[in-house]
């Protein structure tokens, strides 16, 4: 069973909702969460064969970027100069982490 | 000015030929499609209005050029028209959808469900599949055991519970949302092998 991660850009604070940052940073959403279709741990909850972000478990993925989405179909604009925003890591509080690790897309 | 009025007229007539063809997109009835009232009393209403709009059109031109008073004879016309479009175009079907179809709903219905069956089958070209036994012999059990990456990967897992634990567990603060893309074994995992 495999779940892409979206991004649901109007989730964010209310503060956040500008235009650079819909169409230009919060582009993509990143990473998969993969489980093997007959397995349960002991609590009932799903083995995870890939999980987390960046995407860690049994498989590598190259790209985890995922740009077309079921949420919206609004567009974005991409490889821009402004950083994309992958995911958040380390401390942050509720509206914007402190540090985020920010990359540009690569292309294939 | 009654020759504009008895024009409409006709059009209202071919309007009611139409609708008798857009009767098979009724939404009536049990299955999408002509049902019953559809066909036995929509249809004969449908064309029984199109000629008395005809024949109101062609009798409203006749007045102008025969009658002196000729507004009263055409506001009568017109009451007579919308009486006879209302009775037979709606009270009609409705009595026999609501007294004769719904108390027997299965048996009058039947060959129009039928149709439907049949022609969604053509849609999807499925008229032409052939059905064919299964074999549940012994060798089917034995080639089964002999490939158990098979068994240990049919799932188990219900799509919509996994999604909603997912969402609990794995999601960012509801900003990263997680949607199913696939849900049927991954085989080339020839290393998986719990």
């Amino acid at each position: 069973m495999l779940a892409a991660h979206e991004l649901a850009p109007d989730r964010l604070n209310e503060t956040a909702q500008t235009w650079v940052n819909r169409k230009l940073v919060y582009t993509h959403g990143y990473g998969v969460a993969v489980s093997p279709v007959a397995q349960v741990t002991r609590d009932g909850l799903p083995e995870f064969l890939l999980k987390d972000l960046p995407p860690t478990g049994v498989m590598t993925v190259t790209q985890p970027q995922i740009y077309f989405r079921e949420i919206s179909n609004d567009y974005v604009i991409a490889r821009t100069d402004e950083p994309e925003f992958d995911y958040p890591r380390g401390e942050g509080n509720e509206t914007t982490p402190l540090c985020c690790r920010y990359r540009h897309c690569d292309d294939p | 000015m009654s020759i504009l009025g008895a024009f409409l007229l006709l059009l209202v007539a071919w309007q009611y030929r139409l609708d008798a063809y857009q009767l098979v997109y009724s939404t009536r009835g049990a299955a999408t499609g002509a049902s019953y009232t559809d066909v036995h009393a929509q249809l004969p209403a449908y064309n029984l209005l199109s000629l008395v709009t005809a024949a109101t059109a062609i009798l409203i031109v006749v007045t102008a050029y025969l009658r002196s008073r000729l507004w009263r004879a055409v506001v009568v016309l017109l009451v007579i028209w919308f009486g006879i479009s209302i009775l037979a175009g709606n009270v009609y079907p409705g009595l026999i959808q609501r007294f004769q179809v719904s108390p027997n709903e299965l048996n009058l219905e039947r060959p129009y469900i039928a149709n439907n069956i049949e022609f969604t089958r053509r849609a999807f070209d499925l008229h032409t599949v052939e059905p064919v036994d299964y074999d549940t012999s012994r060798q089917f059990a034995n080639a089964l055991r002999a490939e158990p990456q098979t068994i240990r990967n049919i799932r188990l897992w219900d799509y919509r519970p996994l999604l909603q634990t997912y969402n609990q567990i794995q999601a960012l603060r509801h900003i990263t949302p997680l949607t199913m893309l696939m849900s049927t074994a991954i085989r080339s995992m020839a290393n998986y092998n719990r």
